[in-house]
């Protein structure tokens, strides 16, 4: 992302000449072959059928459709133009709910984004979409673990679908992810029992555990850089590999989406 | 007034403009945009030429998006001398002229790459298209 003096935040695509065919086909079949469309073939079959069982488990629980789609051709589009455009060509999510996603990995352009339907808007706003971009899904990238990465961040998905914990939360706990973040998380979660354990003892409700699951979960996730994993053009500031690394401005990509945007 | 810009960019080219307006944009106003082009189906015209104007207007963002088929063609600062245009208008909280300009400004350049065609379609529709997604 470039920003340019206050006043004025402009993003700028770069175009690229060479798609004068005719209508370019998205780089995916008509349908899905499975939740787990690993095109790209990054995935041992293993980690695919795997995968495959933890999304087909949560779209049986929640009715929720997470697609994870890998491509190694992008033909001329960004990550956050073509997961949309694939969402509304394989109807991703019911209908009537919108309660769809598509976790893009295109390793062309090595970018990875997330889109999600209307009706997720509350459980995975775009903000936080973008986090398990960068916090979970890039890290393991850049080690070349493709598979962890993917299963960590539809972990996280599949978490706040469940309302295992909430956005806020996860946003908060990995912002505060310092270099001891397990040793500070294990503590706090020592002082909740302490606190509520206590508390609970002497009082006769049955009451509902007060231990936010996500402090449990946060160990999953270590403290982490973001930032995209391949060797983008520079720009693309705070959230690269959050999908708009590879839109920054200069250098030219190859892209075929374009256009301008901003602020007034 | 803006349906009629469209219509009107529209006789001078292939190209298919279309319009969204939201209340809120959180986020990148870019990926909203994509998410919109997508939404709205707007990658499905033949010489994947259509542009979409986003604009939200609590939040004064506001994009503008094109598709491959006309990136593959135009100039590096296309999007930026109408975005220029379009963001004059918008800061004086003129939003039906900005986006009069900025459409029929994006017409007129797409038709020289574009040449309305005897027989073209007008693929997508010319309505506004009004939602939130937040």
């Amino acid at each position: 992302m470039m920003k340019l003096p206050k006043s004025l935040a402009i993003w700028i695509l770069v175009l690229v000449p060479g798609m004068l065919s005719g209508q370019e086909d998205l780089p995916v079949p008509a349908n899905p072959q499975s939740w787990v469309n690993d095109y790209a073939d990054i995935f041992g079959e293993q980690e695919t059928s795997r995968l495959d069982q933890k999304l087909n488990a949560l779209e049986y629980r929640t009715s929720t459709q997470i697609f994870v789609v890998t491509i190694d051709e992008n033909n001329g589009y960004p990550a956050s133009m073509l997961a949309p455009m694939i969402g509304e060509e394989w109807q991703v999510g019911q209908a009537e709910k919108d309660n769809g996603a598509v976790v893009l990995v295109d390793m062309k352009d090595r970018d990875v984004f997330i889109s999600t339907g209307y009706g997720l808007e509350e459980y995975i706003p775009d903000a936080i979409a973008k986090r398990i971009v960068s916090r979970e899904i890039i890290p393991e990238f850049k080690q070349g673990n493709y598979f962890q990465g993917v299963d960590a961040g539809i972990d996280v998905m599949v978490s706040l679908l469940d309302g295992k914990f909430t956005a806020e939360q996860y946003r908060k706990q990995s912002s505060s992810q310092g270099g001891s973040a397990i040793g500070g998380i294990l503590f706090l979660m020592l002082l909740f029992f302490l606190i509520f354990g206590a508390r609970r003892r002497r009082s006769m409700g049955m009451g509902r555990s007060s231990l936010p699951f996500w402090i449990a979960l946060g160990m999953l996730s270590g403290s982490r850089s973001s930032g995209s994993w391949g060797s983008f053009s520079s720009g693309s500031g705070s959230f690269g590999g959050g999908g708009f690394g590879g839109f920054s401005g200069g250098g030219g990509g190859s892209f075929g989406g374009g256009g301008a945007g901003g602020s007034w | 007034m803006i349906k009629a810009a469209v219509a009107e960019a529209e006789t001078n080219t292939s190209g298919e403009i279309r319009v969204h307006i939201d209340n809120h944009c959180q986020g990148d106003v870019m990926d909203r945009a994509a998410w919109w082009f997508a939404k709205l189906k707007m990658h499905k015209t033949e010489l994947r030429n259509g542009v979409l104007f986003y604009l939200a207007v609590k939040d004064r963002k506001f994009a503008i998006l094109g598709d491959a088929g006309i990136n593959a063609v135009t100039g590096y600062d296309f999007w930026d001398k109408i975005k220029e245009q379009v963001e004059a208008e918008f800061k004086e909280e003129n939003f039906a002229v900005g986006l009069q300009k900025g459409i029929l400004m994006a017409g007129e350049q797409l038709k020289e790459h574009f040449p309305y065609q005897s027989d073209d379609v007008n693929e997508l529709s010319d309505e506004i298209s009004f939602g939130k997604k937040s």
